[in-house]
Formats: C-alpha cells, sequence, structure tokens
C-alpha cells in the first residue's frame, strides 16, 4: 500500500517534468480534436493519431498516448451531447439527458458536469489503479502459461459473446479477428501462415490498418450510404457555461456511484463501458428527486454515466498493465502502441521499467486534469469543429486515414487492406456484427497461441496441463459459464413468454 | 430491430455463413502443408486447425440462422435502400489513390483525388472547390509528416516541387530560431 503510494509519486515525478507535461497537453488536445469529430471513438483515435508518435521514446509516447485516449473520450460525450451522436457506445447514455439538456439551453453545465465528474472518476480510478496494481502483479506473477492462456479464453468469451446482444454474431467477429492474427510469420517456428507468398503479408497484418479500416473508412462508407437519412442538428451552447450551486448539489453523488459501478467492471477482464454507464444511467433514474426531469435533460443522467465512462475505462487499464490483457478495442490500441517500442504490459514491465507505468498512470490523472482546465473554456471551438460539412469532414478523416497507414508501412498492399477493412467494416456495421472482437481478436490471438503452445510444451504435449493447476480450470470454467449464460437467459426468457 | 416474414430467407446471413465457411476451409487448408511439430508441444498448424473448426461452427450457423430469422439474428442490422453508388465512389477514390501512389504520382495529388472523390460521393458538386481544399489539406499534412514528425510519405512530382520550395524555409525559420 505505502509502497505503490511512493512508486505513484514516483510516477508523478516523472509527469511532470516539463516535455511530459508537453506531450500529455498536446495528447489531450488532439484527443479530443479528434474525438469531437462525429463518429470517432477513443479506439480510433488513439490509431488515427499513433503514427504520429513513431519517432518519439517510449515514455513521452505512452504519456500521449494517455492525453490522447483520455481527450478522445471527452471528445466523444461532447458530441453526444450536443449533436445527440454517440461515436460509441460508451457514450449512448450521456447522449440522453445530455442532449436534451442542450436543447434546453443548458449545454454548458451538461459539459461541465461531464469534464468534472471524468475528473472525480478518473481521480478515484487512478488511485484505485495504483492500489489494485501491485496487488494483481504479485497473482500475476504465479501466473504459468496455462492460467495466462484460460484468462486469455475467459477475455475472448466476455468481450465477444457474453454481453453482446447476439453472442453468434460476437463470436463471428471473434474469429474473424483470430483468423487474421494468424496471418504472417510463426513466432515460434518461423514458419509463414497464411502469406500467399505475398512478402508484405509475413509482418501479419497491421493492428492499425484493421482499426483504422474497420473504423475510419468503414464510418466513412457507412455514413455515405445512408447520408440522404435524419439530418441532424448541433445544439449551440446558449447560456452560462457554469454549472449553479444545484447542479453541483446534484452532480456530486451520480459522481462517485458512476465511479463505483464503472472502475470494478471495466477492471474486471469484461470489456465494455456500455453496461456501467446503463447500470448508472438507471440506478440515478431510480434515485432522482426530480424523476419528472428524466428524459427532459436531468443533470444526474449526465453526471452518472460520464463518472462511470471514465472510471471504467481506466479501470481497464488494470489488467492492460498488470497482465498484458487488452479488453476493450480502445486498450487493444494502447496495446499496440506499446508493442510498438517492443514493450510488453505485464508483471515484468512492472518491475522492469517502474519509472514508465507509473509515470504513465501518473500522466493519466494529469490528462485530467488538462482536460478540466483546457476544454470548458475551449468549448466554443470544438463546437466549431462540430459544424464541419460532412464531406469535407469524411474526405478529410479518409487522408488522415491513408495517411497514417503508409506513413507505417508504405506498400500497396497495406492500402490495399485498409480499403478491404474499410468495406468489411461497413458491412459488419451494416448487419450488426460488433467490431471491437476483431480488433481484440487480432492482437490477443496470437499472445493466446503462445501461451497454449508454451503451456502444452512444458508439459510433454499433454494437453490435461491446461487444466491442471487450479487458476486455470477455474478461469475455463468461468469461460464456459459465460459462454453458455447468454443461450441459457434466452432459452429461460423464451420459456417464460411461451407459458404467458 | 426488425421483423421480417417467417419462410423468408435472409440473404445477407447466407452469404456472410458462406463466407465464413469458405474462410475456414482456407486456413484449414493453409494449416495442412505446415510441418508438424516437434516431438514435444505443438506445431504452428494446431492454432490454425481450431481457429478453422470455431469458424466452420459458426458458418453453419449463420447459413442455418438464415433460415429461421428471428428478431435476435436480425438484431443490429439494418434494412432499407443504401446508396450504393456513394459506397463505390468512395471505393473507387480509394482505388485511385492507391494507383496513383504506387505509380508514383505522389502523396499530395492522390490525397486531392481521394478528397475530392469522397466529397463527391458525399453528393457535393463543386469539383474546383474540393480540389482546391483536398490540396490545401494535402500540402499541410504532408509538410506536418515528413518535416514536423520526419516520416517518409510517397514522393511524386509535386513533392519535388514543395521540397524546393518548402526546404530552404524550413532553413530559415531554423536559422531564425538559433
Amino acid at each position: 500500500m505505502l509502497e505503490s503510494l511512493t512508486a505513484l509519486a514516483d510516477g508523478f515525478a516523472v509527469a511532470v517534468q516539463p516535455l511530459n507535461l508537453v506531450f500529455a497537453m498536446v495528447g489531450v488536445l488532439l484527443g479530443t480534436v479528434v474525438g469531437v469529430l462525429p463518429g470517432i471513438g477513443p479506439a480510433l483515435t488513439v490509431a488515427l493519431l499513433l503514427p504520429i508518435t513513431y519517432k518519439f521514446d517510449p515514455a513521452g509516447s505512452l504519456i500521449m498516448f494517455a492525453g490522447i485516449y483520455y481527450g478522445g473520450m471527452y471528445g466523444g460525450s461532447t458530441t453526444a451531447i450536443l449533436l445527440n451522436a454517440p461515436g460509441e457506445s460508451a457514450s449512448l447514455a450521456t447522449a440522453l439527458e445530455g442532449n436534451k439538456m442542450a436543447k434546453a439551453g443548458r449545454g454548458g453545465p451538461a459539459l461541465a458536469t461531464a469534464a468534472t465528474g471524468s475528473f472525480v472518476a478518473g481521480l478515484i480510478a487512478t488511485l484505485g489503479i495504483a492500489l489494485l496494481a501491485p496487488w494483481l502483479v504479485e497473482i500475476a506473477v504465479k501466473f504459468g502459461p496455462e492460467d495466462y492462456f484460460a484468462l486469455m479464453v475467459l477475455a475472448f468469451v466476455t468481450v465477444s459473446a457474453t454481453f453482446g446482444s447476439n453472442p453468434r454474431k460476437g463470436l463471428v467477429s471473434l474469429f474473424v479477428g483470430l483468423a487474421l492474427g494468424l496471418v504472417g510469420l510463426d513466432k515460434l517456428s518461423g514458419q509463414a501462415r497464411l502469406g500467399f507468398g505475398v512478402p508484405e503479408l509475413l509482418d501479419g497484418v497491421e493492428i492499425t490498418t484493421l482499426a483504422v479500416g474497420l473504423f475510419a473508412v468503414g464510418e466513412a462508407l457507412y455514413v455515405a450510404s445512408r447520408r440522404r437519412r435524419e439530418p441532424e442538428t448541433i445544439e449551440p451552447v446558449r447560456g452560462s457555461l457554469w454549472m449553479t450551486k444545484s447542479d453541483w448539489k446534484r452532480s456530486w453523488a451520480p459522481w462517485l456511484r458512476g465511479t463505483a459501478f464503472g472502475f470494478p467492471i471495466g477492471a474486471l477482464p469484461a470489456g465494455g463501458a456500455e453496461i456501467p454507464t446503463f447500470l448508472s444511467y438507471s440506478t440515478e433514474r431510480r434515485l432522482a428527486k426530480h424523476k419528472e426531469e428524466f428524459g427532459k435533460g436531468a443533470i444526474e443522467g449526465v453526471a452518472g454515466p460520464e463518472a462511470a465512462n471514465n472510471a471504467s475505462a481506466a479501470g481497464t487499464l488494470v489488467p492492460l498493465l498488470t497482465l498484458g490483457l487488452p479488453t476493450s478495442a480502445t486498450a487493444a490500441m494502447l496495446l499496440a502502441g506499446f508493442q510498438q517500442y517492443n514493450l510488453n504490459p505485464g508483471p515484468l514491465l512492472f518491475a522492469e521499467k517502474p519509472a514508465l507505468v507509473w509515470g504513465l498512470i501518473a500522466s493519466l490523472f494529469i490528462a485530467n486534469a488538462m482536460l478540466l482546465i483546457l476544454n470548458l473554456p475551449l468549448v466554443g471551438l470544438w463546437v466549431r469543429l462540430l459544424a464541419i460539412p460532412r464531406p469535407w469532414l469524411y474526405a478529410g478523416i479518409l487522408i488522415f486515414a491513408v495517411t497514417g497507414t503508409v506513413a507505417a508501412k508504405p506498400s500497396a498492399v497495406e492500402l490495399g487492406m485498409l480499403a478491404v477493412f474499410g468495406l468489411m467494416g461497413f458491412f459488419m456495421r451494416r448487419h450488426g456484427y460488433p467490431i471491437a472482437p476483431v480488433v481484440v481478436g487480432l492482437i490477443l490471438g496470437p499472445l493466446a497461441e503462445t501461451q497454449f503452445r508454451r503451456a502444452l510444451q512444458i508439459n510433454l504435449g499433454d494437453p490435461l496441463a491446461l487444466i491442471q493447476s487450479p487458476v486455470a480450470a477455474t478461469l475455463l470454467a468461468l469461460a464456459l459459464i459465460a459462454l453458455a449464460a447468454p443461450l441459457v437467459m434466452k432459452r429461460l426468457s423464451r420459456l417464460k413468454s411461451a407459458d404467458d | 430491430m426488425q421483423t421480417r416474414a417467417r419462410g423468408r430467407i435472409a440473404v445477407s446471413e447466407l452469404v456472410i455463413g458462406l463466407i465464413l465457411l469458405a474462410l475456414a476451409a482456407l486456413v484449414f487448408a493453409d494449416a495442412q502443408r505446415l510441418p508438424p511439430g516437434s516431438v514435444y508441444g505443438v506445431g504452428p498448424s494446431v492454432a490454425p486447425t481450431m481457429i478453422a473448426a470455431g469458424l466452420l461452427v459458426l458458418g453453419l450457423a449463420t447459413v442455418l440462422a438464415a433460415w429461421r430469422p428471428r428478431a435476435a439474428d436480425g438484431e443490429g442490422a439494418e434494412e432499407g435502400a443504401i446508396d450504393a453508388a456513394a459506397v463505390v465512389a468512395i471505393m473507387a477514390a480509394l482505388a485511385a489513390l492507391i494507383a496513383l501512389m504506387t505509380l508514383g504520382g505522389g502523396f499530395i495529388l492522390a490525397c486531392t483525388v481521394l478528397f475530392a472523390g469522397t466529397a463527391w460521393a458525399f453528393g457535393r458538386r463543386a469539383p474546383v472547390a474540393d480540389i482546391a481544399i483536398g490540396l490545401t489539406l494535402a500540402l499541410i499534412v504532408y509538410a506536418v509528416f515528413t518535416r514536423a514528425l520526419t516520416l517518409a510519405l510517397p514522393e511524386g512530382p509535386l513533392e519535388k516541387l514543395v521540397q524546393r520550395g518548402l526546404d530552404p524555409l524550413v532553413r530559415a525559420l531554423k536559422d531564425f530560431s538559433l
């Protein structure tokens, strides 16, 4: 406990170095600018901005990521509130009341409670990481390869099947990601898999190309395909920018409750911020003194979900940093950020590069504080970004998508893959297949395979080795339950409705 | 969410299911030509075989789902006409960009074409203005990426021209700041 606080203090010493503060600020600004653009969520924000950091040193670049991540999330809530166009499912709950508030001329307080709530949640969640991480690291050090493999299987199931609306579609997305993860040279044997004699494919599928293709190009195609429908209206920010005394009074408890929902759910390898944000929304709705305001712009309905969103985002960093386990598309992108420096998050990284890891954790906190200071005064600028006409906006997004891809790997094959992934993202979106499991499958699949083969190798190829450790057996059993649960629930509810 | 008439086949799910089956076959066939693993442990073909099996099961499930389109299977999917011309136009703009970059047209020219093409796909009919905006944006991105971030981008005739104008400027700025 005391140790981790000292480590966190050391982290702050790293984070407040002037150059690192600049990195954090540039990250926050860039993240907000990109995240505020309609249709761009935090995962895509990080993917689009990843190439910018190629030439930086790891510490500075990871600190910039922290800023981009938080800026991207805040930008997403701005879009949700002012445009009623949540860029990702985690902002859906915010849009419900936030857009109503903006329509009623209370956009300023809505943005303010979102920013302040994110700050409060980020502060508590960062402390949570600092307390939880060393403890988890101690457990993780004892993990064998079979335990890691079981943990990854559990993450696969929860990310794709358990919490989605349709487990089959989630699993389809996951397995497409896993298949893409096979492409390239096998790490252990050096054999080429699914290379088809194309030299560019030997390096494997770049995660940034996949994410940018699926999210950015897919989104541009999707919006273009339905541009003749539903014109969007931007709510101007009228009236006071600041929260009144009663706004504060009504916001603080939802912030804390939202954090209490968000952090634990984010920290479990369950993935996704939709669940805590909607839990928070329905709780606030139930507890609110002014129930009649819900549906017309109740500030509690913005304060709670926004805190939950931010806390759960910070929570997903716990499995990412301590176990190397990404449980959301954004976490997968952050893992890619680590990997470009050959850094593998996990217990070893905590031991070998404490300054880097704790500096990153401290930067999360600083990025949060910067958001609060920068974003409220700059709200006029963000609103103007929302007003960019759609044709130019998406044409510009495509240029950035292409630039990032050719800067990372200048080849026609890579650009071709970007276009194909874009088309794939478009069809997936149109037919209700989730995108995050593809991204998680691509990056986590090869890691899971390595652990799987290592576990079998140690035990002379005996497949029972996978369930010999009690930890692995328990995790695999949990994965099985998580896979069966949605199916059983559906059967039950259908039986019930048949009885009626 | 929409309800489909009973007995109708969900063509999209059928096609997706068939694609998954084809993918399963491809992954499985590729795994077959890999050498077996060492005496102990597993070789590089085990994971592809497992993934192919998963794809096979999911592909069959998806094909089956096409025959009994329940509400849950259509969930998240969208009905209604799409503007196919817009999708084709953007894909064509991307293809033009790839061709230009590969054939030495350079980054700036290729991005200008992509910008104007996308704007056209979104229904704008002012190509001259869009080309001008796309050119400006591409120039700025090129300058930032190659000079400030020192990343390489594909070069063509326009880039050579820009370098002749940009580099003295960069040098002058450096001298100034020193």
